[in-house]
């Protein structure tokens, strides 16, 4: 069944008599079942009828007087239930429309409410101008440094390469390049590391021992003194330690190899400390 | 949320670049009418909309998935055009928006006679609701302008929602007066 407010929709159409044969019907059965809908349409039927329009003029005349001795003048509610008052009920909406054709004001309102839904909803979007979605982009986006961009690519590669199998083997060839190079660099205080090293191993008596390893010594602390390294004096105890344990070790003197060996790691400890900080006094790095 | 926008918001999460510039793209006509509706002025809705961007950039990788992105970037919107206003610690000036700045992004061209009449009637209706109580205007900006649901205009303004109908409803009627009003003084 046709419900009040379809019947408020159809209302002028209805009583101009434009409506197509099934709304017609509706309406008609809607009236014979709703009776504040009927009189309604007997009321306007009536003011049709008898060639008088519910114009201003006769509302300020008739209505006008009565409705300021008593309720004061509804036009003020009739436009809040055609706004969408939600405390209004579809009897309320059919009140005020009934209203309308009586006040002009109010229709001009209600043709201005009928219009908004298809105004208001062009004024949501406003140009902000030509460069704002760069700058926006610029505030937000965060450009990274080239270096920090290095630094993550370097570390992811290193990642992916610490991960392949050949890892360790890979860098076993590199240190070996490494030393080589090291070694053969001129100037490197490495240089003639190999060839005493070779005649290390193929010694045969106590004095070649010493006069190898002292070499290797010497050579050590000279390139290290050339490149301004601090060197203690500490360094010609560990030449003399590693001849000691050398000896010990060609004389089958295992109690002399040990205590030299000892004391030629405590000396490496001191010159290794003397070497990282200068300020760290050697000697008291190893009791 | 559709599913479009779903996939951008999802991709600015991940840091994607594009989809963050389409977003800002999309929605930055609508945020800066926002804003220009609170402060009205071009230059501090400009700054305000530059800035719901980065409060949306960064609150982005917080925001809930399931939840409307609209109505979160016009309640960022609103509160940040309002913390603009406190700052600068005065009423918004009492001057009209060009009815000129307004463009709507996605209207198709309309002919000339019909653009001459719908140019005026938005003139009027935008010069109405410059007229009208600030309270009244906000509501119609978030719900007829913006066109949010009721529910979501209620937890914008922190109101029940019958309070946010009642009040839109004589919002409405507020404007519809103001736009007669308007039209027989230009008939004079």
């Amino acid at each position: 069944m046709m419900d009040c407010t379809r019947m408020h929709e159809l209302l002028d159409a209805y009583l101009g008599a434009s409506l197509g044969a099934s709304d017609q019907a509706a309406v008609q059965q809607h009236l014979g079942q709703c009776a504040e809908c009927a009189d309604v349409v007997t009321f306007m039927q009536s003011d049709i009828q008898s060639g008088q329009s519910w114009d201003a003029e006769r509302d300020d005349q008739v209505v006008g007087p009565v409705l300021a001795a008593t309720t004061g003048r509804s036009c003020s509610r009739v436009q809040e239930v055609l706004a969408g008052d939600p405390l209004a009920d579809d009897s309320d909406l059919l009140r005020a429309r009934a209203h309308l054709p009586g006040c002009a004001g109010c229709r001009q309102v209600s043709a201005v409410l009928d219009e908004l839904p298809n105004l208001l909803p062009s004024f949501a979007s406003v140009d902000p101008g030509p460069d704002f979605t760069a700058d926006v982009l610029l505030a937000t986006i965060e450009r990274p440094s080239l270096w920090s961009v290095f630094t993550t690519r370097m570390r992811d590669h290193l990642s992916r390469w610490q991960r392949r199998p050949e890892f360790a083997q890979e860098l076993s060839y590199a240190i070996t390049l490494l030393l080589i190079v090291a070694c053969t660099l001129p100037g490197s205080p490495l240089r003639e590391v190999p060839r005493h090293a070779l005649s290390l191993v193929h010694v045969s008596d106590a004095a070649t021992v010493q006069e190898n390893g002292g070499t290797v010594g010497t050579q050590l602390r000279q390139g290290l003194s050339a490149r301004g390294v601090r060197v203690s004096d500490g360094m010609d105890r560990l030449g003399t330690h590693f001849m000691g344990a050398g000896r010990g070790l060609v004389d089958g003197d295992l109690r002399a190899m040990g205590e030299n060996a000892g004391q030629f790691g405590c000396d490496l400890r001191r010159l290794w400390k003397g070497v990282q900080s200068p300020a760290v006094d050697p000697e008291s790095v190893c009791g | 949320m559709n599913d479009d926008l779903e996939l951008i918001v999802q991709r600015c999460r991940e840091g994607d670049e594009l989809a963050w510039e389409a977003l800002v793209r999309r929605f930055q006509g609508r945020v800066f009418g926002l804003a220009l509706h609170y402060l009205r002025s071009r230059e501090e809705a400009r700054d305000a909309a530059q800035e719901v961007f980065i409060r949306v950039w960064r609150g982005l990788p917080t925001f809930q998935q399931d939840a409307s992105f609209l109505p979160w970037l016009l309640r960022i919107t609103r509160t940040t055009s309002i913390d603009h206003l406190r700052r600068r610690k005065a009423r918004p000036p009492a001057q009209d928006l060009l009815v000129e700045d307004m463009h709507d992004l996605g209207d198709p061209a309309p002919r000339p006679d019909e653009l001459f009449e719908t140019q005026s009637r938005r003139s009027l209706v935008h010069r109405a609701l410059q007229q009208i109580g600030d309270m009244h205007r906000e509501i119609l900006q978030l719900q007829e302008i913006q066109e949010l649901p009721l529910n979501e205009v209620a937890r914008i303004l922190q109101i029940p929602e019958g309070t946010a109908k009642s009040r839109a409803s004589r919002a409405r009627a507020e404007l519809a007066r103001s736009v007669v009003r308007l039209q027989g003084q230009g008939e004079l």
